[in-house]
């Protein structure tokens, strides 16, 4: 505080001492309303500021999630909220106006600059200081400050964000096709993730359950960890049906039957290979010395350069045969160090698989293997859930337009089976438990579907799987797997017995040697012979997901 | 009563006695007034007949302070002004004559008629309230003020004052023609049978006394520091400076020009019934200081900006 010492001033600092601590009080005392109001001013300035950055955001995100697919779009904008929350609590906190900023605001309200002089003067006892504190004093003593000071808002601001806003909430309740897509998204993302908690919950299980060793538990959850991480990233359900595949066969390397079906399927492979047998043998034994022995005589023959190259053919037939990553790529060493004459690597390859082999704990296999089956249902489990969409289109084989859906199959004609739940192509061909045998059932004959499988039809009535509101019409994408020769068309006429209904027309025809009326009867066994024949060759040729053909195969070696 | 409340009653005082005699120009009253009482000098810039003359005589006499005019002109020699020695016969001996500016107030009228060297001649009175003449300086009277006069519109023959001695006027004040209401009642006071009498108010012990409690008013960091930003953006090289500085000014203000804008806000404040300098005293001190101290360049006479307009954006454009 700087003053001019032109003339002579007094130092009187009888009670005046005292004045500063009153005039400090005193002052803060007036600004009080005023820091208020002007620390909701900032705050108000800065939320609306804020809020309008929101909506703005909020605009940009809903009108992209208009045309591109945005999955978790209220989640984003609740983030959105709830980062602006963080934002205004943050701001309450540190926009607390200080005393300087407080009494340049009630200054400005026509003080002229008379608080923070005094301010400034506050411990000062000069004539000059006392008379400009009276002074300022004076002046405001009868002043109602909270008044005087007018909170400002920028309400221009303020409505232009509520209308963006606004605009923003609008067009996110507005339905488009991306939005739609999103949902499916969402749902598919929603799936696997259920599927890869369930598999977590059954591996904790099977943990309690089971007698795992420390070690081995900490493999799988290394293991399942990682593939679950791949399985919680898949875009597609095609892609989320690999990764599953992916897994099971993961799981299944950690069955130690595995590896002895594999032992044994090498043994018998190898068997016919003269300077294999004594190994094969021993294989089939499960006698260590009887192996140990039979290596030695192999790398005595790489040794000699007397191994023939049909054994190595042999070996090599075998090797491709192993589900056993860690075997096949033993064997694989094996037999480049033979062809190479390298004895060493050989030898090295040798030893490995003499260990591999010799550390097979029998006692915990047993709790090994029923882990590694039990995850390997439940990954199946998870795959028929993930897949009973993609599967109830493959296998219909059918385009769903409109609620109903027109079936893309061929028409029954001649001598057909009747209409109405039974007689329907194969099996009982009524469908409700969603599974893939009603759905096979059901595409078997003239049939209806929805958007979703498991479909049955019965006297015109549909039941449906909750597909979560999607009711839109969908195009299947799907080309008919297989048009058996039973079915529609110009075919034989092919006749399944079958309780006569209520409703429904039957027709019957004379076969020689064989009562004929009410239908006539052919082998069940015929029709799904050719069913999995027909099947099978198909799924060879076309491309189809893996995890599908192996339910496909599933469902007909159940049949059988 | 203090003599800080005693600079706003004189003020008062002073004031309502001049507008008695002065009609209209309550704003040119005021600023001399408030020159004076800092204890600066002015110049007066305004076309014949608006009663610049009778202003600084009437102020004169309002003070109880002596008080002379000297007439500029070409021919005007320095020792016509400051004094010269005379030879005494009595003595036998050069004896120092002392000058028209040996008196409180002086008028200097049409300074800028004069030649530089003549001019000079005020700057040591200006400033250092001296005189040096044979060798010897010879103190002035106190309380000590130069009005000088300046006619815009006749610029033929006349020698533009220096900057030097421009800095030393601390203020520059412009004389507005009278409105038409005013000019009735300068017609009716001025050519009357009789006018009324001039009051003394004060004297010259009382306005040295004032003066020197003018310059213990308070003033806020703040508000210090916001005259110097304002004296620091009239150059363009500085950084702060605004655009139309840049565009328009050749050379700012001196340190001076801060000086004078403190003193001066100081004795407003008083005279406004404060004892703290406030923005609105820095503000309306910065025209009278900053005018002939803002060097315009060639931009600004030929866009006819006036300095004020310039003062003006200036002001705008610095925070508080």
């Amino acid at each position: 505080m700087k003053i001019y010492k032109g003339g002579a001033f007094s130092m009187d600092y009888s009670n005046e001492m005292q004045g500063h601590k009153m005039t400090e009080k005193t002052i803060k005392k007036f600004i009080r309303p005023i820091k208020r109001k002007v620390h909701i001013e900032a705050v108000l300035k800065m939320m609306i500021n804020g809020f309008l950055i929101v909506s703005i955001i909020s605009l940009i995100l809903s009108t992209v999630a208009y045309f591109i697919p945005v999955i978790y779009l209220w989640r984003w904008l609740s983030l959105l909220g709830f980062g602006y929350s963080i934002y205004v609590i943050v701001t309450i906190i540190i926009m607390y106006p200080s005393n300087q900023k407080a009494i340049k605001a009630t200054d400005h309200l026509g003080f002229h600059e008379r608080i923070i002089t005094a301010w400034e003067l506050r411990k000062e006892c000069s004539k000059e200081a006392r008379l400009q504190r009276e002074d300022m004093l004076n002046t405001l003593k009868n002043e109602r400050l909270g008044k005087l000071y007018k909170i400002k808002c920028n309400y221009k601001k303020l409505l232009t964000g509520l209308f963006i806003g606004m605009i923003a909430i609008g067009l996110v309740f507005i339905p488009s096709d991306a939005k739609y897509e999103a949902s499916k998204k969402e749902l598919f993302k929603k799936q696997v993730e259920e599927q890869a908690l369930s598999l977590e919950e059954e591996k904790e299980r099977l943990y309690e359950e089971l007698k795992i060793e420390e070690e081995e538990k900490q493999i799988i959850d290394e293991k399942l960890k990682d593939l679950l991480e791949q399985l919680k990233q898949s875009q597609t359900e095609e892609e989320a049906l690999k990764n599953l595949v992916i897994a099971k066969n993961e799981i299944k390397k950690l069955d130690p039957l595995n590896l002895d079906n594999d032992l044994n399927q090498l043994g018998n492979s190898l068997g016919e290979t003269p300077q294999l047998e004594a190994l094969a043998s021993a294989l089939e034994n499960k006698n260590m010395e009887q192996i140990d022995k039979a290596l030695e005589e192999i790398l005595e023959a790489i040794e000699n350069n007397t191994l023939d190259e049909a054994t190595l053919e042999a070996l090599e037939e075998a090797m491709e045969q192993m589900s056993s990553e860690a075997l096949s790529e033993l064997l694989d060493e094996l037999i480049e160090a033979a062809k190479n004459g390298d004895l060493e690597a050989a030898k090295a390859s040798s030893d490995k698989l003499s260990s591999m082999l010799s550390s097979k704990q029998p006692s915990t296999s047993s709790e090994m293997s029923a882990f590694s089956n039990a995850m390997q249902s439940a990954i199946c489990s998870s795959c028929q859930q993930l897949s009973t969409e993609s599967i109830s289109q493959l296998a219909l084989g059918q385009s769903a337009s409109g609620e109903n859906g027109e079936g893309s199959g061929l028409p029954i004609t001649g001598s057909s089976q009747g209409d109405g739940n039974n007689g329907k192509g194969q099996g009982d061909g009524s469908g409700g438990n969603g599974g893939n045998q009603a759905i096979a059932g059901n595409g078997a004959g003239e049939g209806s579907t929805n958007e979703d499988g498991g479909y049955s039809e019965e006297n015109g009535t549909v039941s449906h799987n909750n597909n979560n509101g999607l009711t839109e019409n969908k195009e299947g994408e799907y080309e008919a797997l297989y048009q058996p020769e039973h079915l529609g068309g110009s075919s034989n006429p092919t006749f399944v017995q079958g309780d006569k209904g209520d409703t429904g027309t039957s027709s019957w025809q004379n076969v020689d040697g064989m009562p004929i009326e009410n239908g006539g009867l052919v082998p069940y066994t015929e029709i799904s012979a050719n069913y999995k024949e027909q099947a099978t060759q198909t799924i060879q040729t076309m491309d189809i997901p893996p995890v599908m053909k192996q339910i496909i195969m599933n469902y007909f070696s159940n049949i059988d | 009563m203090e003599q800080l409340e005693k600079v706003s009653v004189l003020a008062k005082k002073i004031e309502n006695e001049v507008s008695k005699h002065i009609i209209g120009q309550k704003q040119l009253i005021e600023e001399t007034i408030i020159c004076l009482l800092a204890g600066g000098n002015i110049l007066l810039e305004g076309v014949p007949g608006l009663g610049k003359t009778r202003l600084v005589s009437t102020l004169g006499k309002v003070l109880g302070l002596d008080y002379k005019r000297i007439q500029f002109t070409p021919d005007l020699m320095p020792a016509d002004i400051t004094g010269t020695n005379i030879y005494k016969k009595e003595t036998g001996a050069f004896e120092f004559q002392k000058g028209p500016v040996f008196t409180n107030i002086v008028l200097a009228d049409e300074i800028n008629r004069a030649t530089p060297k003549t001019q000079s001649a005020m700057l040591e009175a200006m400033q250092e309230k001296t005189i040096t003449a044979g060798g010897q300086t010879y103190p002035l009277d106190k309380p000590y003020l130069v009005m000088a006069t300046q006619n815009p519109i006749e610029q033929e023959g006349t020698y533009p004052l220096p900057e030097a001695q421009m800095d030393r006027f601390m203020f520059k004040l412009n004389v507005e023609f009278p409105k038409v209401d005013e000019l009735l009642k300068i017609v009716t006071l001025t050519t009357g049978t009789s006018e009324p009498e001039i009051q003394v108010v004060t004297n010259a012990d009382e306005i040295i006394e004032v003066q020197n409690a003018a310059k213990t008013v308070p003033a806020a960091d703040a508000v210090l520091k916001y005259a110097m930003n304002i004296v620091a953006a009239t150059h363009p090289d500085q950084e702060m400076a605004p655009a139309v500085i840049k565009q328009y000014v050749r050379c700012g203000a001196s340190p001076r020009g801060a000086q004078a804008i403190i003193m001066t806000a100081r004795v407003r404040a008083l005279m406004k019934g404060r004892f703290n300098i406030a923005f609105e005293d820095v503000r309306a001190m910065a025209y009278p200081v900053l005018r002939h101290r803002l060097l315009l360049n060639f931009d600004a006479i030929s866009d006819r900006k006036s300095v004020d307009s310039i003062i003006t954006d200036l002001i705008n454009s610095i925070e508080e």
